[in-house]
């Protein structure tokens, strides 16, 4: 069996630190792990289809605008901010490439806002490039809510 | 007792209109359970023994085209014990098998199998327990719109003016038809439904709720709705008869629509069918509709909204991309992908508004403070020969239009 070019330990910790700069809010640091054709996907009813009605379907521009939003004191959707825990699990490594990876896993994110606490599950998937010197770099987020089909409220912290 | 003159005048709404349970049942009965409330498009089920569910509402109910292309509105109910006889979103089948005691119905509610039929005995009258229909069925250019009042105005009577104002959105589609088959976007918010109506309407708030959104935009794209929604700017608000309204841009277009080639063929094959005159105010359209009760399209994001309450403080919003028959394949993709920046529940827009919704909500259970104002706009505006009332586009005109619809529905009981 060809070795894999990340191992699931090396995966766990890319993703260990992606939950952690959501966590911390250090949301710059965050969009310096993606390439810059990143595509950062939370799919509707369709998880399949990138056509289909999507709740984010973000091009890395839109990431920044995401993370620019995020920082402004009149997204009145994120004031007071959300504080969220990612928790993440079940992690698969598949080689696409010598220089690419799918990771798969699990996330259950908890996010508190104004007392209210609420959870979401999602399976999750990574396609992660190796890009030189800046080392592996996420091409794709796609993020696959257990709940995508139900009406939902507020998701406007980062997933 | 529910004394509607005492929670509605021409300049206010009570605040019991947005907290009472009461109102809210109220609302149910005398407004959703007897106008048309519309219920889906054609195209959905476009094939005999296509359905979807969906609720006029409480009352959940069946769109169903049965097998010689009939349209249906049944109710989901079972007539045996009350349960749903369907419990998917959308789905074919020929036949709606209730799980319960297997009581099976056809794609017109006709009850045609009944397990053990022996033991109802000899006068056991199928016919009599058909799954009850709505009352009343029509469609509007494949808009289907159902009335559980056997009696009541016309579709057509009820659209009103609004007819003229979607004419105006769907002779966008070349073929002249539209599409509904892209998904959906829902979301969800804990407050009263009608404050998203009233925000659908609402021209004066995008600049403060959306000031974000707006900087964003225009750092991106150079343009934004900040111009637009300015007091003067030439945008109008619409009061068009029977709770309907509209905020209209036409005469400031704010030019969503790219002219590139796909654009110009698209313009073209307009053109053809509709002569240039109307292709071009076609073109030049740009118009949020409200349908009262719960209705609204915006056809510069080319979809259409459903507004579902299911408590006097919890509402469910169903927006649904609608693609422009005949018109090239990329123009209609671009839509559907750019709604999720607006109308998801993790959209740039929309998420800021529901704030404002759910701080109402709360706000509203001050009691020393009864009134919610809707007099902005009221000693200047333009009333029209045919009654259409026009004002400045951040005037409180169609919210005051729709709250007259209201207390006349609310009152005649």
């Amino acid at each position: 069996m060809p070795e894999l070019p990340m191992t699931v330990a090396e995966a766990s910790a890319f993703l260990f630190l992606e939950a952690r700069l959501l966590d911390e809010r250090r949301f710059e640091e965050w969009l310096d792990l993606f390439t810059n054709d990143a595509v950062y996907w939370v799919p509707g009813h369709d998880p399949d289809d990138p056509a289909a009605t999507s709740i984010i379907y973000d091009d890395r521009p839109t990431m920044e605008d995401r993370v620019r939003r995020l920082r402004s004191p009149v997204t009145f959707a994120q004031s007071p901010p959300s504080r969220t825990l990612h928790l993440i699990g079940n992690v698969e490594v598949e080689a696409r490439s010598p220089r690419e990876v799918r990771i798969d896993s699990v996330c259950v994110i908890h996010e508190t806002r104004l007392g209210q606490t609420r959870a979401f599950a999602a399976r999750c998937e990574h396609h992660l490039r190796r890009e030189g010197e800046a080392g592996w770099r996420i091409s794709l987020k796609k993020v696959v809510l257990l709940d995508r089909d139900a009406p939902l409220y507020n998701l406007t912290f980062l997933l | 007792m529910i004394d509607v003159n005492a929670l509605v005048a021409e300049d206010r709404v009570h605040r019991r209109l947005y907290t009472d349970p009461a109102v809210f049942e109220a609302e149910m009965e005398r407004i959703f359970e007897r106008t048309w409330v519309f219920v889906g498009h054609e195209s959905e089920i476009a094939e005999p023994g296509d359905y979807k569910t969906t609720y006029i509402g409480r009352q959940p109910v069946i769109l169903s085209r049965h097998s010689d292309g009939s349209i249906h509105v049944l109710m989901n109910r079972c007539m045996h014990r009350g349960a749903l006889v369907c419990r998917a979103e959308r789905g074919n089948s020929s036949v709606f098998r209730c799980m319960y005691h297997g009581w099976v119905y056809n794609s017109r509610g006709d009850l045609v199998g009944v397990p053990y039929p022996g033991g109802y005995g000899p006068d056991f009258d199928r016919e009599a327990l058909a799954l009850p229909r709505a009352p009343r069925v029509a469609s509007y250019r494949g808009f289907v719109f159902a009335s559980l009042s056997p009696e009541g105005e016309t579709l057509e009577e009820h659209l009103g003016k609004a007819k003229d104002y979607l004419d105006l959105i769907l002779d966008a589609a070349p073929e002249g038809t539209v599409s509904v088959r892209s998904g959906v976007e829902r979301y969800a918010f804990p407050a009263n439904w009608k404050l998203q109506i009233e925000n659908l309407l609402d021209g004066y708030h995008p600049n403060f709720t959306h000031q974000i959104a707006f900087e964003i935009a225009e750092d991106r794209r150079g343009t934004s709705g900040r111009k637009a929604n300015t007091e003067g700017s030439g945008a109008l608000s619409r009061s068009l008869g029977n709770g309907h309204g509209a905020l209209d841009y036409s005469a400031i277009n704010r030019g969503y629509r790219a002219g590139d080639a796909a654009f110009t063929r698209y313009r073209q094959s307009l053109e053809e069918r509709l002569g240039p005159e109307r292709a071009a105010a076609v073109l030049g359209a740009d118009v949020q509709l409200f349908i009262f009760p719960n209705l609204f399209f915006q056809n510069a994001r080319q979809h259409y909204r459903v507004v579902r309450p299911v408590a006097p403080d919890r509402t469910e919003v169903y927006a649904y991309p609608y693609t422009l028959d005949g018109a090239p394949e990329e123009l209609n993709r671009r839509h559907v992908q750019g709604l999720s920046w607006w109308a998801s529940p993790a959209a740039f827009g929309q998420p800021d508004d529901l704030e404002a919704f759910v701080r109402c909500q709360e706000g509203l259970q001050v009691t020393s403070a009864e009134w919610v104002l809707f007099a902005r706009g009221l000693a200047r505006q333009r009333v029209l020969p045919d009654g259409e009332v026009v004002g400045d586009v951040t005037d409180e005109v169609p919210q005051r239009g729709m709250y007259q619809a209201w207390k006349r529905w609310m009152a005649d009981a």
